[in-house]
């Protein structure tokens, strides 16, 4: 048993080690390992370090960690028979790299709500500052981005974009300079990470701002 | 660091779940399972306060008595949370393509 790694261009593929192995079919190759003999929470950390380190050197398409293959000819015929797809996808994210913004209202205060109406009151007032957070950071990332998502969730404001590498730094500084300003929400933005949440079907639509 | 991880890749070509045969681990998954459904719904009915209020109408004691079952609902929630030893963030479940659910 093998787990895969992600999917990048065969042309231009990084040299490997540690025990990683490149699976090559057409225009792709696959980056695949040993399995872990274990499931916790450093091989997850490991596999995602390892992405990572890829996707600093190329264009990568994940894999959800835990995607395994019976061997590395079952690895090219899943190259052979999902090539198609992957290569366009792998063509959106050219060049790019995702960035992950969160933003909430500080967790609400302990004490009990005085009432029914206080208790929706306050969901009413939180739900409230998330949107204009949203329309905030939509204003700041207009033509900064190749696609932005808002992931689920309405207790906090989770964004993924799709940066293009040039303009991450500057991307992560104007939205950490907002963020500096917005002291009544608890702001984290993060990156560069694999394209993760941009390799699904459907993912790439996302909005263009 | 691990929080702020966008979420593993969601490429999903063929994915062995691995069976946990472990009897304690079983059940706590399958508490896990039902929490989830419970908070999802949860969250659905807080949504659709929040967008009730919002689109104004409704009577003083209306908005009371939605709070209040609100109120109870996510007191409830904690309670059963951590009865359970169970952080917020145990209750989502990954859908691949489709995202997390909550």
């Amino acid at each position: 048993m093998i787990i895969l790694f992600c999917v990048t261009w065969r042309e231009g593929a990084p040299p490997l080690e540690g025990g990683l192995e490149l699976v090559e079919e057409g225009d792709l190759a696959m980056v695949v390992g040993p399995e872990p003999t274990t499931t916790n929470r450093d091989d997850a950390l490991v596999f995602g370090r390892t992405v990572e380190r890829i996707a600093g050197e190329v264009d990568v398409l994940p894999f959800r960690y835990g995607t395994t293959a019976a061997d590395t000819e079952e690895a090219r015929g899943l190259l052979r028979e999902h090539g198609r797809g992957w290569a366009a996808r792998l063509q959106k994210v050219e060049g790019c790299a995702e960035l992950a913004l969160r933003a909430s209202p500080p967790p609400a205060p302990q004490e009990r709500a005085a009432s029914g109406a206080d208790h929706l009151n306050r969901l009413v007032s939180r739900s409230r500052r998330i949107d204009a957070a949203e329309g905030e950071v939509a204003d700041l990332l207009t033509g900064r981005c190749r696609v932005v998502r808002r992931l689920t969730g309405h207790e906090e404001l989770r964004l993924s974009c799709l940066v293009e590498r040039p303009a991450f730094e500057r991307v992560r500084s104007v939205l950490e300079e907002w963020a500096g300003r917005r002291d009544d929400l608890v702001v984290s933005v993060t990156g560069p990470w694999a394209p993760y949440s941009f390799v699904a079907d459907g993912e790439e639509a996302g909005v263009v701002l | 660091m691990t929080a702020d991880l966008p979420g593993f890749g969601p490429l999903e070509p063929r994915r062995r779940a691995r069976i946990e045969a472990d009897p304690e681990k079983v059940e706590r998954g399958l508490v896990q399972l039902v929490l989830t459904l419970v908070e999802l719904l949860r969250q659905l009915m807080e949504r659709q306060a929040i967008r009730r209020v919002e689109a104004g109408g409704l009577e003083d004691d209306q908005v009371e008595e939605l709070g209040q079952t609100l109120m109870l609902l996510d007191e409830k929630m904690t309670e059963l949370r951590d009865h359970f030893g169970l952080e917020p963030e145990d209750l989502n479940i990954d859908l691949g393509p489709l995202g997390r659910l909550l």
